[in-house]
């Protein structure tokens, strides 16, 4: 029996040798196929792509193949594939807050390499949204993908209302008009509030990054002249005058919103928009994603589209090269390729969404939908967008801002003293990024 | 037995012995090679998101944590979470095992539609519990309104959210509590209740003189696999239902250890909020069998 024992050690100590022995040997390189995985993740622009990508293997003779994440687990699957000497992955979607990290680590392909700064521009990319993503002058995505814009969303019946526009020009002295500065929104918003419909219905969850809190603040606080953190001075901006008197705004704004404004999600809000009311009050205004935009018509109540009222960030979506992928050219093609003028068309189309190229921006079938200008002029246009903290610890302190707006939005004293809050919080938040840095 | 000539261990030991190493190779491997790697991420700095190499800070990974408000905060809920879930499982289990064990009509249909939450695969549950919760369309709300109470924020109410994450956790568990209590009740020899009866013992006494005493061993075990997934293992019904929020309201170890390891890159501080997760745990338990010897005692 001790000797049948001591076998079977001595054979699963010898075949574990033997598969260490084999692993360790050195291999002869294989050529490098014509096959490549790209970290890919699901929207109408994906399903659009994925549908021309025939079009691309026949031209190409490369072959794509999707490993679809979801989007928020991304950058965990990455950071492991940059790690490994034998990646699994040689392209990946990539989103804007996640970029600074990612591009931080040196992982990824300098797309200047392939295509000079002059170059892109002079093809029609927009000069604006490639210096968004930008890092020590190097780039490593365009946004072919999302570049979703925020909008405001009206409600055409109750700003053509005659009793309401007349109660309006009693309370005001002035006509019912929509919106176009945050102090008309916040007068507006009022308003409505006060005739029994909630003012504006906002989205402003504070754990969803990319989403949420984190599209109000940042750019309210660069319209005001504040800031959250600045890179090229190394500056804490988060408690900076015009940063305090963004969340007081926002604080201020945040009366005439949906109770739930604080756990809405995409769901929630395009219900609200679609059923034209939400907790029992009708809706006046949204402020929501530009692809809200063609489902309109199928709404229960008429609304119509204007500019957002204040700036607002990057939402900027694209395909990266992994610089440890064998296959970085083939997958340059398939970059090229999805930011071709017939893809990015087709994309800005699918969704709607702000086109990357002024090409597309300026294609007759393009052109003639009327959405187009409205999101343009809101998204770089009339309103720069706003740029994005470039640092590797940007999501951190991005984390540590909507944890502290959160503290601001459920203070007890957020209504009756919304400065004396806005102050308070954005000075903690301030001990906080300093810690970040610091750390 | 026989004791092979010049080891200390008899021949069936030895035996014993080379039959497990496979086994344990593999544990070693699979189990202690990250734990042990873990130890050591821990006190080390490695900031992969600025291309630079792991290096050793000592105890300031720990220091940073212990000093960071954050980490106090999302400490304090879990201790919170673990010690409000698991007794509220613990008495519904046994009340429930309690109730198995009558002699009462469809008693099978009934265990079988008590133990279904714990068929339900978490994820898929958190799922249901927050669309349950929904302030709009919810359910609970929607039922609530009958009896005329006003709709509530249960996932994004700072002060309701954690109550709301532990009902939720508390459905999914008490089948748990409840099956293995059954079970343990089911193993009392009804000699003990007999005599107990014939000396004229009261429902109550016998309760707390045959019942309890004789379920000690299943009850510390349930206790303690009940406390360690709660402080160690609670991810998807925080992640899917509140997502750690509101603000900080529902962060718990776990997921503040995903989200410090795994979204900020910080893979030292990441590891140092496991190792302090399971320094925690195993506290606990010790709690727990330092608790069960003074009661054998």
């Amino acid at each position: 029996m001790v000797w049948i024992a001591i076998l079977v050690v001595i054979i699963v100590i010898a075949a574990l040798g033997a598969y260490w022995w084999y692993i360790s040997q050195p291999t002869t390189p294989a050529p490098v196929s014509k096959v490549i995985s790209i970290a890919w993740t699901e929207g109408p622009e994906f399903d659009f792509i994925q549908g021309k990508l025939p079009q691309f293997q026949t031209q190409t003779g490369i072959t794509v193949n999707f490993q679809k994440i979801p989007r928020a687990h991304i950058i965990e699957r990455l950071m492991l594939e940059m790690l490994s000497p034998t990646p699994t992955i040689d392209g990946t979607v990539l989103y804007v807050l996640e970029a600074p990290s990612l591009a931080a680590t040196g992982g990824l392909v300098d797309l200047y390499t392939y295509k000079s700064k002059s170059k892109w521009i002079s093809e029609g990319f927009y000069q604006d949204q490639l210096e968004m993503l930008e890092f020590n002058g190097s780039l490593y995505y365009v946004p072919s993908l999302w570049n979703g814009a925020l909008i405001l969303f009206y409600r055409t019946d109750l700003f053509a209302s005659t009793t309401l526009k007349q109660a309006f020009r009693t309370q005001y002295g002035e006509d019912l008009t929509v919106p176009t500065t945050p102090e008309q929104l916040l007068k507006v918003a009022k308003f409505f509030n006060d005739q029994g419909y909630i003012g504006i219905h906002l989205q402003m969850t504070t754990s969803e990054m990319g989403a949420g809190a984190y599209t109000f603040y940042p750019p309210l606080a660069f319209y005001y002249g504040g800031g959250i953190y600045n890179d090229t001075t190394a500056k804490i901006t988060c408690n900076s005058t015009g940063s305090v008197q963004a969340l007081e705004y926002l604080l201020n704004l945040a009366q005439y919103a949906q109770p739930t404004y604080l756990e809405d999600g995409t769901f929630e809000a395009q219900t609200a928009v679609m059923q034209g009311q939400t907790g029992g009050k009708q809706l006046a205004m949204a402020d929501q994603w530009s692809y809200m935009y063609p489902m309109l018509p199928d709404a229960t109540q008429p609304w119509n589209i204007s500019e957002r009222i204040f700036p607002q960030q990057p939402d900027m979506l694209g395909v990266a090269i992994l610089k440890n992928s064998p296959k970085k050219d083939y997958v340059w093609q398939f970059v090229n390729w999805t930011n071709s003028f017939e893809i990015v068309k087709g994309t800005t189309l699918a969704t709607p969404k702000a086109p990357c190229r002024s090409d597309v921006t300026n294609d007759p079938e393009v052109r003639s939908n009327y959405w187009v200008n409205v999101i343009l002029n809101s998204y770089g246009g009339h309103k720069k967008i706003t740029p994005t903290i470039k640092n590797p610890h940007a999501t951190e302190i991005y984390e540590a801002m909507m944890k502290r707006l959160h503290e601001g939005f459920t203070d007890p004293d957020a209504r009756t003293n919304p400065h004396a809050v806005a102050q308070r919080v954005l000075d903690a938040l301030y001990e906080d990024i300093a810690r970040i840095i610091k750390y | 037995m026989r004791k092979i000539s010049g080891s200390p261990l008899t021949k069936e030991a030895m035996i014993g012995f080379l039959m497990v190493t496979p086994a344990l190779a593999i544990l070693a491997i699979v189990y202690f090679y990250p734990l042990f790697y873990n130890v050591d991420l821990s006190f080390s700095r490695w900031p992969i998101t600025e291309g630079l190499s792991k290096y050793y800070v000592g105890l300031d990974n720990y220091q940073n944590l212990f000093t960071s408000g954050d980490f106090q905060k999302v400490l304090g809920n879990t201790v919170f979470f673990t010690v409000t879930s698991v007794p509220l499982e613990f008495f519904l289990g046994l009340g429930l095992a309690l109730l198995l064990t009558k002699e009462i009509k469809g008693k099978n249909a009934f265990t079988t539609l008590l133990s279904l939450p714990m068929i339900v695969a978490p994820v898929i549950a958190a799922l249901a519990w927050r669309w349950f919760y929904q302030f709009d369309f919810g359910a609970l709300n929607y039922l609530l309104s009958f009896v005329g109470v006003k709709p509530i924020l249960w996932v994004s109410d700072v002060n309701i959210a954690m109550y709301s994450v532990i009902i939720a956790d508390v459905w999914t568990t008490t089948p748990f509590m409840m099956l293995i209590l059954y079970a343990g009740l089911q193993m009392i020899p009804i000699q003990l209740y007999e005599a107990a009866k014939i000396d004229g013992a009261s429902q109550w006494q016998i309760f707390w003189h045959v019942t309890l005493p004789s379920l000690r061993t299943v009850l510390v075990v349930a206790l303690m696999i009940r406390t360690i997934d709660a402080f160690t293992k609670l991810f998807d019904m925080v992640y899917v239902i509140t997502g750690g929020g509101p603000g900080y309201a529902t962060q718990v170890l776990p997921i503040y250890a995903y989200k410090v390891g795994l979204n900020f890159f910080d893979l030292g501080r990441g590891a140092a909020i496991s190792m302090i997760t399971l320094m925690f745990s195993a506290i606990m338990v010790a709690v727990i069998l330092i608790a069960r010897s003074s009661w054998r005692k």
